[in-house]
Order: C-alpha cells, then sequence, then structure tokens
C-alpha cells in the first residue's frame, strides 16, 4: 500500500473515530440532562424544589413552592431546582447563556428543566424562540445568593 | 535554432506514477505552519474556554465544547497548513519551471 493510500484510510478512519467519541459523550450527556442525581452530581442534597415558570409575551414569572410570584428569578446556591415551564401564548425559549443550554417553553405542555448553581451571582435569561415583535425584550435575570 | 523536445507517452505515463516526496525540511516548515496556525485558532477561542463552570452540567458542557474546539483546531489548522504551506513552496516567482 502506497503512502498516500495509507495517509487516506488514516483521514477516513481518524475522522470516523473522532465522530463517534463526539457523538457519544454528547448523546450521553443530552441523556443525562434532565436527570436530577447528574444536575445535583454527587451531592448528598438532590432534594429539589420546584418552581413553576409562565412564559407569556414579553416577560417571564416565577411562582414559588409558597404561592409568591416574581419576575425575576432568586435561588439559592448549591441547591437543586427543578423548573416547571409552560407558556400562556406561544412558542418560549428558556435560554440561560452561563448554563449554555436551553429548554423550549410550550403552550398546555410542561417542559422541565433541573438546575443547581455552585456560584452566586447574577446570571441573565434570555427567549430563545423568537415570541412576537418584543421578543428581544423578554430578558430577565436568575439571581443566585448564598 | 530551437529544438522542442517531445515527451514519449511512457514518460507521461512515469511522470503520473511518481510522487514528489517531502524532505525532512519540508516536513518540518509544514509543520511549522501547522502550529503557528493551531496556536492563533486557539487564541481566538479562549483555548475553548467557553463556560464558567459555575454549574455541575455548565461544566460538562464546557467540557465538551473544550474537546470540540481543540479537535476543530487540529484538524483545521492541518488542512489550512497544508494550503498555507503549497502557497509558499509552489508561488511563482517567476523563474519559470
Amino acid at each position: 500500500m502506497s503512502v498516500v493510500k495509507k495517509l487516506e484510510w488514516v483521514t477516513i478512519i481518524g475522522a470516523i473515530a473522532i465522530f463517534i467519541y463526539l457523538g457519544t459523550i454528547s448523546g450521553i450527556l443530552t441523556y443525562q440532562l434532565n436527570t436530577p442525581q447528574v444536575a445535583a452530581q454527587g451531592d448528598s442534597n438532590d432534594n429539589y424544589i420546584t418552581i413553576k415558570v409562565v412564559a407569556q409575551q414579553f416577560f417571564w414569572t416565577f411562582i414559588y413552592p409558597n404561592g409568591t410570584q416574581s419576575t425575576v428569578l432568586h435561588i439559592k446556591v448549591n441547591q437543586l431546582y427543578k423548573l416547571e415551564m409552560q407558556s400562556k401564548d406561544v412558542v418560549h425559549g428558556f435560554f440561560i447563556p452561563s448554563l449554555g443550554y436551553q429548554f423550549d417553553v410550550f403552550p398546555n405542555y410542561i417542559t422541565f428543566m433541573y438546575i443547581r448553581f455552585t456560584q452566586p451571582g447574577t446570571y441573565p435569561v434570555y427567549c430563545a424562540q423568537y415570541c412576537g415583535p418584543g421578543h428581544y425584550t423578554m430578558t430577565t435575570e436568575i439571581i443566585v445568593t448564598d | 535554432m530551437n529544438i522542442i523536445r517531445v515527451e514519449t507517452s511512457e514518460e507521461i505515463k512515469e511522470e503520473h506514477l511518481t510522487y514528489p516526496r517531502m524532505t525532512l525540511k519540508d516536513l518540518l516548515y509544514y509543520f511549522a505552519i501547522v502550529a503557528v496556525i493551531f496556536v492563533i485558532f486557539m487564541w481566538v477561542g479562549n483555548f475553548g474556554n467557553y463556560l464558567n463552570p459555575v454549574s455541575p452540567i455548565s461544566e460538562d458542557i464546557g467540557n465538551l465544547y473544550k474537546v470540540t474546539y481543540i479537535l476543530s483546531g487540529v484538524i483545521f489548522s492541518l488542512f489550512e497548513g497544508a494550503i498555507v504551506y503549497f502557497v509558499i513552496k509552489f508561488w511563482d516567482r517567476g523563474k519559470g519551471r
């Protein structure tokens, strides 16, 4: 086999190996994304607090377990939360850039996601699905405190 | 009197069957160019550090991004390095063939 042919095979097999590797770890991560155990990652306190998130043109409302509501999400550091999200009108997207992922929010359907922040701070949230003329104003914040 | 040399079909066939081999100097130049492109690629992308690990999941996503970015950088620099190397090596400097 000539050197050129060998290089050709190295390129083909190398590309396949890279795609299999990336596909496998991406698949595992995506599969585990919505499990509280992974979100907690070994933390013994994997009991989550459920917060309802209501999306509507063009703002977010957060409803806490005690019934209080706010337009900015206040949570504690290192505590695991389950966000139950639903839309009142059209499809929205709950996007937290600091976490690197987002979930779509639909009318008549509850989407849930688990979040746990390990550092206090203020993290912006954007709507990631075009939801109307005021889409760009549909932002809020997650305030994580000790 | 100019003499025009006509290549025989055997000579043409032989020319197509042999590949010019890269010398050690050629390889060193090529990998130096690849290394420079790779370093620039990594520097532009903050060395693959996209997310601050503020959450366990974001840490995993950040690691996945970093691996993807580095592998993309390796492939990108190998191919772009080849293009840059060939442009420099086979530049028409007016000396003819």
